[in-house]
């Protein structure tokens, strides 16, 4: 019977901190998102013609973030029955705009404010292993182009 | 060739739901499924016990007969006993019951597969009179007669290789929650069993004296233990329903019934009774031994 006081309370723990920690990420990323946009994301793998003088740097940006033990549960739940895992929507959301903006920093830091044939890439970190909870691991990265006097290396 | 980045509007990428309301909707529906599930499989081994003859519990528990240890007086007593409570209850004539004595402090009874009922000295000498030793083997010899061994066993079995089955997969925290909404629903037919069983115990001390006096007395004994003891479970986590709830129930069927709860209480047969002495001396010497 204990067990079910103690899973109260880890999900209680979990939605409590889950949900602060969500709040003040989206704020943060909300920011940042701001203050990067003048660095352009562009999906395409063709650079733009005609513009000289271009130096391309391989730029990336990644983040794990760890899910909490409510999502999990959430997600868990669904398993059962299916549809969308709604718990870990946002979680990946969060995951894919921090890479973006980790990515986009590094590359306003060498002088860039184009990012071309940016790919993404998402892993899930400890697995199905039983009992661990999963952490994601996103990987944004692109060819950053930045007028050649302008690099800092 | 111009690229801008557009501001994407907040929330494409993430259905707007509250995470709590997701959660009680989903938990809602899982524990309602485990509910159907166990009340289903509670349904058909309730409905196929009728079907296992008692012949196969015999020879289930044949093996382990051997062990079960010498008869001595006091079994032969409780026997005696046992079987006029037998003829009492009706008992179909394959259905034998073997009563055994355990030399053991623990306040305690139980029936168990092919009419086997153990009885632990540690109730017996806590019991005020032969008729609350009646209603005991009662209560007990019920349990054998409904077959609730048997099917507190079958519903054990086959719900516990569905929900491995159904949570082989799943997370541990989740399969908590649903082993823990169908222990609770066993316990609650566990409840109904022990409510089935004192009212057959209280007929057989009826029909045995042609009155119920000493009936609460065994129920008292747990009581008091209680007290001695301290502690209590809500009643929901119980495989037993409250103790004062069982005298209630009692006390109202021996009412309707015009059953009177007061009448002559025989004694437990005095040779017994310094029996169990001794062997409550013989048990704890030899612990002091092991302990010395």
């Amino acid at each position: 019977m204990y067990d079910l006081i103690v899973l109260i309370i880890l999900l209680a723990v979990g939605y409590i901190f889950g949900r602060i920690a969500e709040a003040r990420h989206y704020k943060s990323i909300l920011r940042r998102e701001q203050q990067y946009r003048n660095v352009v994301a562009v999906a395409s793998k063709i650079p733009p013609i005609g513009e000289q003088l271009e130096a391309s740097i391989l730029v990336s940006g990644s983040v794990v973030i760890s899910v909490d033990y409510f999502k999990r549960f959430l997600a868990g739940l669904r398993t059962l029955v299916g549809g969308r895992v709604v718990a870990y929507e946002s979680l990946l959301d969060r995951a894919r705009r921090e890479a973006l903006l980790r990515m986009k920093k590094e590359a306003s830091k060498v002088g860039a404010n184009k990012v071309f044939n940016i790919k993404l890439e998402t892993s899930s970190i400890s697995k199905n292993a039983r009992g661990g909870v999963g952490s994601i691991e996103v990987l944004a990265y692109g060819t950053a182009l930045a007028p050649v006097l302008q690099v800092r290396l | 060739m111009d690229y801008r980045n557009p501001k994407i509007p907040e929330g494409i990428n993430v259905t707007e739901t509250h995470p709590l309301k997701e959660f009680a909707l989903l938990s809602a529906a899982a524990i309602a499924g485990v509910l159907l599930l166990t009340l289903l499989v509670s349904l058909s081994v309730d409905w196929l016990v009728s079907y296992i003859p008692f012949e196969y519990e015999q020879q289930l528990v044949k093996k382990y007969e051997p062990e079960m240890g010498e008869r001595d007086e006091v079994d032969a007593y409780l026997q005696g006993l046992a079987d006029k409570v037998a003829v009492a209850m009706e008992l179909p004539a394959e259905m034998k019951i073997r009563i055994h004595y355990i030399n053991d402090d623990t306040v305690n009874a139980f029936a168990t597969f092919g009419g086997h009922v153990m009885v632990f000295r540690g109730l017996m000498e806590k019991l005020p009179s032969e008729n609350a030793l009646v209603m005991l083997i009662g209560h007990e010899v019920a349990h054998v007669k409904l077959r609730h061994p048997l099917r507190a066993m079958g519903k054990g079995i086959v719900l516990g290789a569905l929900f491995n089955m159904v949570l082989g997969q799943s997370s541990d925290s989740l399969s908590s929650l649903m082993s823990n909404t169908g222990m609770m629903t066993i316990l609650s037919f566990s409840r109904e069993q022990e409510e089935k069983a004192d009212e057959e115990g209280l007929k057989a001390l009826w029909r045995q004296y042609q009155h119920v006096a000493g009936s609460l007395e065994l129920f008292r004994v747990f009581q008091k233990l209680k007290q001695e003891q301290g502690g209590s479970m809500p009643s929901l986590l119980r495989s037993h329903p409250q103790t004062t709830k069982r005298i209630a129930h009692l006390q109202q069927m021996a009412k309707m019934r015009h059953w009177s709860l007061q009448g002559k209480r025989h004694p437990i047969p005095a040779s017994i009774l310094s029996k169990l002495a001794a062997d409550k001396t013989a048990i704890s010497t030899r612990s002091k031994g092991v302990s010395d």
